[in-house]
């Protein structure tokens, strides 16, 4: 088979990785604050809401509060928002990604959608669509043999994950892991990469100024980090 | 029987994973669902398939023969075989295709025959579709789904395997190819086949190209590629109507075409599946002569028979047609997908006197067929919890590339009518597995 990528297509690779990973993120945070919840701890929604947008009322419940994201298609942050994108995506690309990559998205879409129709009252389940996440994932760096492909997935994933990493305000530690592992894809293909990008993010990315949490520093990251993969 | 209804929502779940859709236009918006399935397969026997892949073949070597004769010598016109008027007022003539030679004379690459059997078993040809025929990628993908929702089924029978189809299309496109890339040329996630375009990418191994992606330069066609890099393309597998191709050859405000493609083609550098043109061919009203056509260009009887068919251009037929209208199915020949069909029967007096005006009007618009009454097949009513009898007929494949070859299984389609001859997707229907016996 000869293989051959238009520009559109590694577009929409880079964006398949970003959805997937903003979804897979997103359930994650989201069990982060269910766990608080449960316990009885005062859950900062709006803290939420200001990291991924809209904004919500404070005082929401959070069934309410679950419910604009995880299920509401017109909240761009939400989780079917982020499915709907990978898959708008990755339909796009069978041939490049398989048939079956691409059914871990639709299940994921499928699962949810079940979970919208319940009638019992319970909170959505979402570890299902972790679950085909993963596989997801999984499928692309497994089953796939060409680089460039499983390059521009990644990058997609490494950017969001740096850009989601950042606006939950995760310790410097993590965020340097993730853009660690990035630079080592640089090796493998950097014909996406604007080198003066990645390298003014590496000198960004410093603790010191990463824990003085300046809000103009902040900015100044997510803006950076997010011309590093140029299509 | 039981087993095949033990594990239905198994199979749709399989259906709704792959995303096995199909999608319509409903008062403007464009509607993906899953293509309706049911478990119950066609089944062939031996005996029968063998004896329709050799007449498959034998009519689709004659077709091919015929559109090669059309655009250069048009000995069959000549030799009074077929009417002029036939050849040259079918909308699928394209002049613009005179005297051009395809890569190893082929034209129909894909050759999609619809078939129905009869009640006491024969098989009629309804229909040959020489342009774009569609289905493929459904039985395919439902042979992989029945075959690992239904394992112990075809451990135990000799069903022969079909999953090959993208093997023989990647294998057709090499053996065309004038040097480059194989591409399948989808207009986009928009169109009701798109599906079937991209998994046969997948499974042929080809690029699946959009419109923009492609260029010709000096007579060259070029995949554009990551940052603008030009890989050369040998053979496009182009899922668009011929008069959308070439913005600079035919409809002028195409934006889903390949602006000079022509030229690249006249030029013998790019293989087009299936090749322009072809449409001279399957227009309904040829239909009528394609058993002269055997007759004339192999020397052989027709193995396979079309549906007793009338043209009103002739006088006999024109006069059979106005006296038994009522008991005739009229096709417009320019119609597909199952449209401008009408059933005599379905008609009142007014509307049967309208409908004898327009052919005396227009003969050469018309066809006129015997109803066939043609076998039902059982399928799954999930809302009943039993079996009912619907309408089907059978696509069948036939590929060519050095040699003809016919893919042994096909899209069988049925109508969720109880009432309804009309089975295709377009306008309802459902599809089926087709099973073609070993032994």
């Amino acid at each position: 088979m000869t293989f051959a990528i238009s520009d559109t297509k590694a577009n929409r690779l880079f964006w398949l990785g970003r959805y997937a990973e903003r979804a897979y993120l997103s359930i994650h945070f989201l069990r982060r604050y269910f766990d608080m919840y449960l316990d009885g701890n005062p859950v900062d929604f709006s803290t939420y809401a200001k990291n991924l947008g809209p904004k919500v009322d404070s005082e929401l419940s959070f069934k309410d509060f679950a419910r604009i994201y995880i299920f509401d298609k017109n909240n761009k942050s939400s989780i079917a928002s982020c499915l709907t994108g990978a898959n708008d995506n990755a339909i796009m690309l069978r041939e490049v990604i398989t048939s079956e990559s691409l059914s871990y998205i639709q299940m994921s879409i499928c699962h949810l959608e079940r979970e919208l129709n319940r009638t019992d009252g319970r909170l959505p389940q979402l570890q299902s669509i972790t679950d085909n996440l993963l596989a997801f994932f999984g499928s692309i760096e497994e089953r796939l043999y060409n680089d460039k492909v499983i390059a521009l997935v990644r990058y997609g994933r490494f950017i969001e994950s740096l850009d989601m990493h950042m606006r939950f305000e995760y310790s410097f530690s993590a965020v340097r892991e993730v853009f660690e592992s990035l630079l080592r894809w640089t090796e493998i293909e950097n014909s996406v990469i604007d080198s003066c990008s990645l390298s003014k993010f590496d000198v960004l990315l410093n603790e010191a100024n990463y824990e003085l949490n300046d809000s103009t520093y902040r900015r100044q990251l997510l803006s950076t980090v997010n011309s590093i993969v140029v299509l | 029987m039981d087993a095949l209804f033990n594990s239905i929502d198994a199979v749709n779940s399989w259906l709704e994973r792959f995303g096995v859709k199909f999608g319509i236009y409903k008062n403007g918006t464009f509607k993906e669902q899953l293509f309706p399935y049911d478990s119950i397969p066609r089944v062939i026997s031996k005996e029968d398939w063998d004896m329709l892949e050799k007449g498959l073949s034998q009519r689709v070597k004659a077709l091919n023969m015929f559109i090669y004769d059309v655009y250069h010598d048009k000995k069959i016109i000549s030799d009074g075989v077929i009417p002029p008027e036939f050849v040259f007022s079918s909308s699928g003539y394209m002049h613009e295709c005179e005297g051009i030679t395809p890569s190893e004379n082929v034209y129909a690459h894909i050759a999609g025959i619809d078939l129905v059997q009869s009640k006491d078993g024969d098989w009629i040809i309804l229909e040959d579709n020489l342009r774009i025929p569609s289905g493929a990628s459904y039985p395919m993908i439902a042979r992989s789904i029945m075959r690992k929702v239904y394992p112990e089924i075809f451990h135990d029978k000799k069903i022969v395997d079909n999953r090959n189809y993208g093997e023989m299309l990647g294998k057709m496109m090499d053996e065309v190819n004038t040097g480059g890339l194989n591409v399948i040329f989808t207009p986009g996630r928009y169109n009701s086949a798109f599906f079937e375009h991209s998994y046969l990418a997948e499974k042929s191994g080809a690029v699946l190209a959009y419109p923009g992606e492609i260029i010709v330069e000096n007579d060259t066609v070029y995949y554009l590629g990551l940052h603008g890099n030009k890989q050369k393309v040998g053979c496009i597998y182009r899922r668009i109507s011929d008069e959308y191709m070439d913005p600079n050859s035919f409809v002028s405000d195409s934006l889903i075409g390949i602006p000079n493609l022509l030229q690249a083609y006249k030029a013998g550098n790019v293989a087009l599946v299936n090749a322009l043109g072809n449409g001279v061919a399957d227009d309904k009203g040829i239909y009528y002569f394609v058993p002269k056509m055997i007759e004339y260009y192999l020397k052989e009887t027709p193995i396979l028979h079309n549906a007793p068919t009338y043209l009103p251009y002739f006088k006999e037929d024109y006069d059979y047609i106005l006296n038994n209208i009522s008991k005739l199915v009229i096709k417009d020949v320019a119609e597909a997908g199952g449209y401008g069909v009408i059933f005599g029967r379905d008609l009142d007096e007014a509307k049967l006197e309208e409908l004898k005006a327009l052919i005396i009007k227009e003969p050469r618009r018309f066809i006129a067929q015997e109803v066939i009454d043609f076998k039902d097949l059982e399928i799954y009513d999930g809302d009943e919890g039993k079996t009912v009898e619907r309408k089907a007929d059978l696509r069948a494949f036939v590929i060519t590339g050095k040699e003809t070859k016919v893919w042994a299984s096909g899209l069988t389609r049925f109508s969720r009518n109880p009432n309804s001859f009309v089975v295709n997707s377009s306008q309802g229907g459902g599809f089926k597995d087709t099973w073609v016996l070993g032994e």
